[in-house]
């Protein structure tokens, strides 16, 4: 047994760990070797010392001088977030400071109050065709005589303005990291504030046409080549023409619930998409979480249903027991468009868009409670960039009542542009 | 030893309850906070935040465990937390823990440490260590309470256990060969 050993088994005496053989084993060993005694005496003196530390006891009853502060604290489960609370504030007699750090639950409301902020500017100001001349204002001065027919139709509206800039400059108050959607909220509402404003006011208050379309992943106007900038406004221009027809008294929504695939130069859906004035938002930098799409509830006029796309699946609900009445099959990376009721309330149509860009249209049927499916539009082959007018005159968007027919931009589903498609009806 | 009764009264929700037990635990907090922390104020701070912590999460106790062990896990936590922010770690030269033996045996053996050093030689030790000598030492804790107490492995314990003796006999040898004492 070497010296090492017995340094193991003169730890374990200290502390008791020893059997009777293995003690005789190390006693056997300190006998004979002089080192291993004098450690041996060392440590058994330091353990006798460490035993023989004194129970210090605190000068005052520490329970009594946290006695009101545990009052105040709640028990139980319901208990963590304020424990945590607790814990993070370090000492805990410094009461007043809890008052003068705004805790997470803090952030998150303001962040949640932002994103609605936000929301709202957006719907307000989300008619496409003010979005794309702000695109294309950006991308391309060429584009500007266009984007100023659209600024003629009316004053500016200072309303909207003012909401982004409010929203903007919470949003950067409240610091970057406290939510996703705040960061996300800042550039979008600087970029709001440029010339898509004057645009804006274009939408006239009976013009019902929403247009929302969430994106998961972000996309920037750096895919945007300038060529495309100019189809965009051209097809503004044109799509101008649509909105001037008598809008549509069913109010119209479209909502991204699945990832979009990455931008690229060339892709495919993505040009497609850029058309919308949705792309236009998510060209600003705009991304919003797929998680808040459940909020986006479409009633029918009636008020007897309500519909809303959840697990990727559109749904209705009967709302007077909330019941289940209906749900589609899944669209796993579809997005959903072109929601829309019918004014007796005896359809919901919309549209699910793939991954591929190949858009079907549905009609859920109040009466029998089904769903039907009414047209298919393929997928839009972008052979250039032309194709952005050529392939929306194809496109069958649900309830796309092409609003001019002159041009083949107005009213346009296309592709993944489930977007405008129901402006003129 | 705290009464399962008083445990079960207090994580009903009896507030009474749950303050007879802190009034119970408290000087083992605080014991186990000042020899970690080495200062009786950071030791009232740090026994503080523990016995609001053990009242706010009175409820998350398990059976499985033993009471003080786990009320040791929470103390010991906040400790170590504090420890860490308050100062740089202190980390002692391998070689203190060479095996030193033969020289001058007899000369030191009959010293006694007085506590005072003692404590200072704790402090000199890495977290882990002086973590695990207070409990062993100032809370009585076997091998596997200690074990249960900072969630380690029985042999890791034990490691650090006996390296942080080793530890402590050089130091205060090398305390007492420093001529502090006379």
């Amino acid at each position: 047994m070497n010296c090492q050993e017995v340094m193991e088994l003169m730890q374990r005496s200290l502390d008791g760990d020893l059997d009777s053989h293995e003690t005789s084993r190390m006693m056997e060993h300190i006998r004979t070797c002089p080192e291993c005694a004098a450690m041996y005496e060392r440590l058994t003196r330091l353990s006798n010392n460490l035993a023989q530390l004194p129970r210090v006891v605190p000068r005052f009853s520490i329970v009594d001088s946290i006695l009101p502060r545990l009052e105040e604290l709640p028990i139980g489960p319901a208990a963590d977030d304020a424990a945590r609370e607790e814990a993070e504030s370090g000492v805990p007699a410094a009461t007043p400071s809890r008052s003068s750090r705004p805790n997470r639950k803090t952030y998150r409301r303001l962040a949640g109050a932002i994103a609605a902020g936000v929301v709202a500017g957006l719907i307000i100001i989300s008619n496409p065709f003010s979005w794309m001349s702000g695109s294309s204002n950006d991308n391309d001065a060429a584009s500007m005589s266009e984007a100023g027919l659209l600024s003629k139709a009316g004053e500016p509206a200072s309303a909207p303005a003012e909401e982004k800039m409010s929203a903007n400059s919470s949003s950067s108050a409240a610091g970057g990291d406290e939510s996703a959607m705040n960061d996300q909220a800042a550039p979008s509402s600087n970029r709001a504030i440029e010339p898509e404003t004057p645009a804006a006011n274009t939408e006239s208050a009976d013009d019902k046409q929403l247009d929302v379309r969430f994106m998961e992943s972000l996309r920037t106007d750096e895919t945007v080549s300038g060529d495309k900038a100019k189809t965009e406004s051209a097809d503004a221009g044109r799509q101008a023409a649509a909105n001037s027809q008598p809008p549509s008294d069913a109010p119209q929504m479209t909502l991204q619930i699945a990832p979009s695939p990455p931008a690229s130069a060339d892709g495919g859906s993505e040009a497609d998409m850029s058309v919308s004035g949705a792309q236009a938002v998510s060209k600003s930098g705009t991304t919003f979480p797929a998680a808040i799409a459940p909020a986006f509830v479409w009633a029918s006029p009636d008020g007897k249903y309500k519909a809303t796309v959840e697990e990727e699946r559109m749904k209705v609900y009967e709302t007077s027991e909330n019941k289940l009445v209906f749900q589609s099959d899944v669209r796993s990376g579809h997005k959903i468009g072109s929601v829309r009721w019918d004014e007796d309330s005896a359809n919901l149509h919309y549209s699910w868009t793939d991954a591929d860009g190949k858009t079907v249209s549905y009609r859920w049927e109040a009466a029998t409670g089904r769903e039907n499916a009414e047209a298919v539009a393929e997928a839009v082959t972008r052979s250039g960039v032309a194709d952005d007018s050529g392939n929306a005159e194809g496109t069958a968007g649900a309830g796309a009542g092409a609003g001019s027919a002159t041009d083949g931009g107005a009213g346009s589903g296309s592709g993944g542009g489930t977007q405008s498609g129901a402006t003129g009806q | 030893m705290v009464e399962p009764d008083l445990i079960k009264a207090a994580q009903a929700g009896d507030r009474d309850a749950l303050v007879a037990l802190l009034r119970e635990i408290e000087h083992q907090v605080y014991r186990t906070a000042y020899y970690l922390l080495n200062n009786e104020q950071d030791a009232m701070d740090a026994s503080q935040e523990a016995l609001i912590r053990i009242y706010t999460k009175i409820h998350t106790y398990e059976e499985k465990a033993q009471f003080r062990t786990w009320v040791q896990r929470i103390v010991t936590n906040i400790c170590i937390d504090k420890f860490r922010r308050s100062r740089p770690s202190v980390s002692i030269d391998e070689h203190e823990l060479v095996f030193r033996a033969g020289d001058d045996v007899e000369g030191e053996v009959m010293a006694v440490y007085a506590s005072e050093e003692i404590r200072e030689a704790i402090d000199k030790l890495p977290e882990h260590h002086r973590t695990v000598v207070v409990l062993r030492y100032l809370q009585d804790f076997s091998y596997n309470e200690i074990a249960e107490s900072l969630n380690l492995p029985l042999n890791t314990v034990k490691s650090y256990l006996f390296r942080a003796r080793q530890q402590l006999q050089a130091l205060l040898r090398d305390y007492q060969k420093g001529g502090v004492r006379g």
